[in-house]
């Protein structure tokens, strides 16, 4: 009998007496949280067919079964199941292979708070994506296509006889689904850095040459856009809205003297705001096909006719999978809520803002249809923060932006 | 140009041919006219050449009539007497080249017999091969007697002379490559690029070359004549002196290794040393000489290699070591966490407790109050806790344990090792290595251990031997992996045993795993040689363990294998007998 309202973890490790040490320190969640306990994969494997579960968090070395054979098959298998390793493994070349088949990393010893937090994030997350196929959907993915001049630039630059670290973290950051990745990676706990890296030409330097080959090449952690098959959709497009509005928001977090930590990850926020979309061109070919081509006819809202066919927007989809994969809360946020920031539950300016409005202000730019201006912005939200005075200056910030880019 | 040299040599071969007809001309003419009897034969003893006072005297012939034919086959015209002289004594004279001398009669060509005297001797050819004799006589019947002794004495003057010339020459390249020798020697001494001392029976320095003055910074003046012990080098004069006795002791070369001693400046150096006896007469023993180097770079060299060796392992070990140390670290820090939240609940409930008796000591207490504190008791969740607490501090107390273990352990990395061996524990050392190398087996297989408790301490270099064992079991858990897969649910075993065999000290290291091709068997203790793929080994491990065992030790290594079915490394250290009955 399972309480419906508990989140349900699944925890597996060969060592009876880590077992017994997290079940002993995170007892005081058992009030919110169902905990099960095993020593065993096989028996891991056996556990999930049986009951349901919304988290596994598992060992790497162990015998028999080991944590990437059944992290595999638990994505098979049950992948609405988010996966998480906990391992005192330090070797790289298990962990690299891991990180294809967990959304999150953590290194023994990890600090129980730390592993809560990251549990109670997640579970946060589970909220954003009431279906649970398209979640399924989103758990399984583990790259994000990138644009194939790219991907081609980044293997040819990896695989040439002296290839320059620098020039390997400018074409990663170009690329959206690189960076998210080459993210993911470099903030996960195996690397052991204490503070979490939002610019992806650091991510790579700290990586380091040989082991951005490792991933790139033999672990394959970048795919590469089928243009032939997604012809019908303008992907070179939404690399360049994306990059816009992600100078748009660093320039506006500025502007308004965000905290530190918001302003480093305001170039992140707005470069995967619409992230979500790679994952419904590339998973629901025809249906999206059919609605873009709606949304260019009618005018209408693009998440609007999301929201009618999955229930769900490429807000949402994008930011549970930088949810899942570690991202920072105030990136999440504003990807999921950047098209209706009022249901966003923080009420001060953030990233939400600026992507709000860099990306209302970018897709005006774009489209020269000057007559709706800025009526997508939800003026009643910036009312609120009491920033509705600041639009012009904005505009102001990000027209001179876009003339000296030009 | 050539045409030019040609024709210059043509020109000195003509005048050479002229000048050589000419002196052969004089030559027969002195012959020819001489008036003794003369013949000259070749080495098969054919008559080349006669004199008329030959032909006519002695044989009544011309010279036609004999040269060209052998004197053994002219039976008919040389006298027998001439023939047997010659037969007897021709094979001698030839090969010694002496002169010989025979009084003998012949019947001459008119039918008288004559006494004469024959002369013998060899004549060579350019080239200084023997040619053949020449015989020349003298008639003795004409001539008087005097003329006879004389001719006597002056053949046994030169025949003493001839002696005495010989004994001289003989002396002179005696005494010639005597000094020679010795200035070989002294060359060879002076240019050997070891130290070399020679020392007498009493220890005196009858020798000090040139590479010991350097090393020591002492001149061979300063030295020869005073003993060893008291040269004034600092130096460890024990080891030296028990070197010297003991060969002498055993009549034979006895090396010595890493000897210490300090130079002139004062640093710390390394030296090797060789001392062999050299026996007189009769074996009796005059002394020793001592082969040395200073082998301080090559200890250095070696302790480096080693150190190398040993960060590789390290760093092959670091990824097991630091899951070895993380996954307690685990279990302690949450442990330790759970405690601290479970002290922070007893001491509430403590508070409850005197919240009660605070209540007693003022009346009767409420039932309401009873059931209130029941309750916040069951919040608390105290039997929980009572429960979990002792478990909790239990197993903390072990993964404290399993940590200090095997920080323990790691300390055979710490030590630099190479230098001096020390008694060691052996199946101690084992129990450490195999502590640290806990990762790289648990997973693929058993590890049984069978010690011998009475394994007396052996006298070792600890890093090494360390290294030795770590490198054979981490060897044995792949062999294992490569038979059964990384996540077979079989595991291998891997058995280490320990016994003394007399004075060795047995190590015993099997396992249960693919064994080793016969193709290749040869070749595994060759350095660099490997058949693992890069990142599990680099062909050192074994290359390092007999050079360990083997040199460093005296020890021997050998193997037992089977293809599909293990293998096991049999080590024997020997047992230093004084010291395990200092035991």
């Amino acid at each position: 009998m399972t309480d419906q309202t508990k989140k349900r973890i699944l925890f597996v490790d060969d060592e009876p007496m880590v077992l017994k040490g997290l079940q002993r320190t995170l007892r005081k969640m058992r009030g919110e949280w169902e905990m099960v306990f095993t020593d065993s994969s096989k028996q891991a494997l056996g556990i999930l067919t049986s009951e349901p579960f919304d988290v596994i968090v598992s060992d790497l070395r162990m015998p028999e079964m080991d944590g990437a054979q059944l992290l595999a098959e638990v994505k098979s298998k049950h992948p609405q199941v988010v996966r998480i390793i906990l391992s005192g493994q330090v070797e790289q070349e298990t962990t690299f292979k891991s990180f294809q088949l967990a959304h999150q990393s953590l290194s023994k010893p990890c600090d129980a708070d730390i592993l809560r937090q990251t549990l109670n994030q997640l579970f946060a997350l589970r909220s954003l994506l009431a279906d649970e196929s398209i979640k399924r959907i989103v758990s399984q993915t583990e790259t994000l296509p990138s644009l194939p001049k790219v991907y081609t630039e980044v293997i040819g630059e990896l695989q040439s006889a002296d290839p320059s670290i620098k020039k390997v973290g400018e074409i990663i950051s170009s690329d959206l689904g690189m960076t998210a990745k080459i993210l993911q990676i470099v903030n996960s706990a195996f690397l052991g850095l204490v503070r979490k890296i939002s610019n992806p030409k650091e991510a790579v330097m700290l990586l380091g040459t040989e082991t951005i080959k490792a991933l790139v090449l033999s672990v394959k952690i970048f795919s590469e856009f089928n243009q032939k098959k997604y012809a019908w959709f303008d992907f070179e497009h939404l690399f360049n809205h994306s990059l816009s509005v992600s100078m748009f928001t660093q320039t506006i977090s500025k502007e308004e003297h965000l905290d530190q930590n918001l302003v480093n990850n305001a170039l992140m926020a707005g470069m995967f705001h619409d992230l979500g979309k790679l994952i419904l061109v590339t998973n629901f070919q025809e249906p999206y096909r059919k609605i873009l081509a709606e949304a260019r006819e009618t005018g209408q809202d693009l998440w609007d006719l999301e929201n009618e066919m999955f229930g769900t927007s490429h807000a949402e989809i994008g930011a549970y999978l930088m949810g899942l994969w570690g991202l920072e809360y105030p990136i999440i946020e504003a990807i999921a809520f950047h098209h209706c920031p009022a249901k966003s539950l923080s009420h001060a300016t953030g990233l939400l803002t600026a992507v709000h409005f860099g990306d209302v202000y970018d897709r005006l730019k774009n489209s020269c249809n000057a007559e709706n201006g800025l009526s997508r912005l939800d003026r009643g939200y910036l009312a609120n923060l009491g920033v509705a005075d600041r639009i012009n200056g904005w505009q102001m910030i990000c027209k001179e932006l876009t003339e000296r880019k030009v | 140009m050539q045409q030019f040299q040609l024709e210059n040599k043509m020109d000195e071969a003509v005048k050479t041919e002229a000048m050589l007809a000419e002196s052969q001309r004089i030559l027969s003419e002195v012959i020819n006219t001489i008036p003794n009897p003369a013949f000259i034969k070749n080495t098969d003893g054919v008559l080349v050449g006669c004199n008329p006072a030959f032909t006519e005297t002695i044989l009544g012939t011309t010279s036609k009539a004999i040269v060209g034919r052998s004197i053994h086959d002219l039976t008919e015209i040389i006298p027998q007497a001439l023939r047997d002289i010659c037969a007897k004594n021709d094979e001698n004279l030839l090969k010694n080249r002496a002169i010989q001398v025979f009084e003998t009669s012949i019947k001459c060509a008119d039918g008288v017999e004559r006494n004469f005297l024959l002369s013998r001797s060899t004549f060579t050819r350019c080239d200084g091969v023997v040619a053949g004799i020449i015989s020349v006589m003298l008639d003795l019947t004409n001539g008087n007697h005097a003329e006879k002794l004389l001719h006597d004495r002056t053949a046994e003057l030169m025949k003493s002379s001839e002696e005495l010339k010989r004994q001289i020459k003989k002396r002179k390249i005696a005494k010639q490559s005597i000094k020679e020798a010795h200035r070989e020697i002294n060359h060879l001494i002076s240019s050997l690029p070891t130290i070399l001392i020679g020392l007498s029976r009493e220890n005196e320095i009858m020798h000090w070359n040139a590479v010991a003055e350097k090393v020591f910074k002492i001149t061979a003046a300063e030295l020869i004549g005073s003993t060893l012990d008291q040269c004034g080098i600092q130096w460890d004069w024990q080891k030296i002196a028990d070197g010297i006795s003991q060969s002498q002791g055993k009549g034979c070369s006895v090396r010595i290794d890493n000897v210490n001693f300090r130079n002139p400046e004062g640093e710390e150096r390394y030296l090797g040393l060789t001392i062999t006896p050299f026996n007189g007469e009769k074996n009796s023993i005059l002394g020793v000489t001592i082969i040395g180097a200073d082998i301080t770079d090559r200890v250095k060299f070696e302790a480096k290699l080693h150190q190398s060796h040993k960060m590789e392992a390290i760093g092959q070990l670091a990824a097991g070591i630091a899951h070895e140390i993380n996954t307690p670290t685990q279990f302690v820090g949450d442990n330790t966490r759970f405690l601290q939240d479970a002290f922070g609940a007893l001491i509430q409930g403590c508070g409850l407790y005197k919240e009660l008796i605070k209540a007693a000591k003022s009346g009767p207490v409420s039932e309401k109050l009873i059931e209130s504190l029941k309750k916040r008791f069951v919040e608390l969740d105290i039997d929980y806790l009572e429960e979990e607490v002792p478990l909790a501090i239990q197993q903390t107390l072990k993964g404290v344990d399993r940590i200090t273990n095997i920080v323990q352990a790691m300390k055979i990395f710490a030590h630099p090792g190479g230098i001096a061996k020390e008694p060691i524990d052996i199946n101690k050392e084992i129990e450490k290595t195999i502590t640290i190398t806990r990762n790289e087996w648990k997973y693929v297989a058993r590890l049984i251990t069978d010690f011998d408790s009475t394994l007396p301490a052996v006298s070792c270099y600890r890093a090494e031997f360390n290294q030795v064992i770590l490198n054979l079991i981490v060897n044995a858990a792949h062999a294992i992996e490569d038979l059964n897969g990384r996540n077979s649910p079989e595991k291998g075993t891997i058995t280490i045993n320990t016994r003394r065999d007399g004075n060795w000290a047995e190590i015993r290291i099997s396992d249960t795993g693919v064994g080793i091709p016969e193709a290749v068997r040869h070749r595994i203790f060759d350095l660099f040689f490997t058949t693992k793929e890069p990142g599990r080994g680099t062909g050192q491990g074994l290359a390092i363990a007999h050079s360990v065992i083997v040199e460093k030790h005296n020890g021997t290594i050998n193997l037992e294998t089977k293809e599909g079915q293990g293998t096991a490394f049999i080590l024997r250290l020997p047992i230093d007998v004084d010291l395990a009955e200092n035991d």
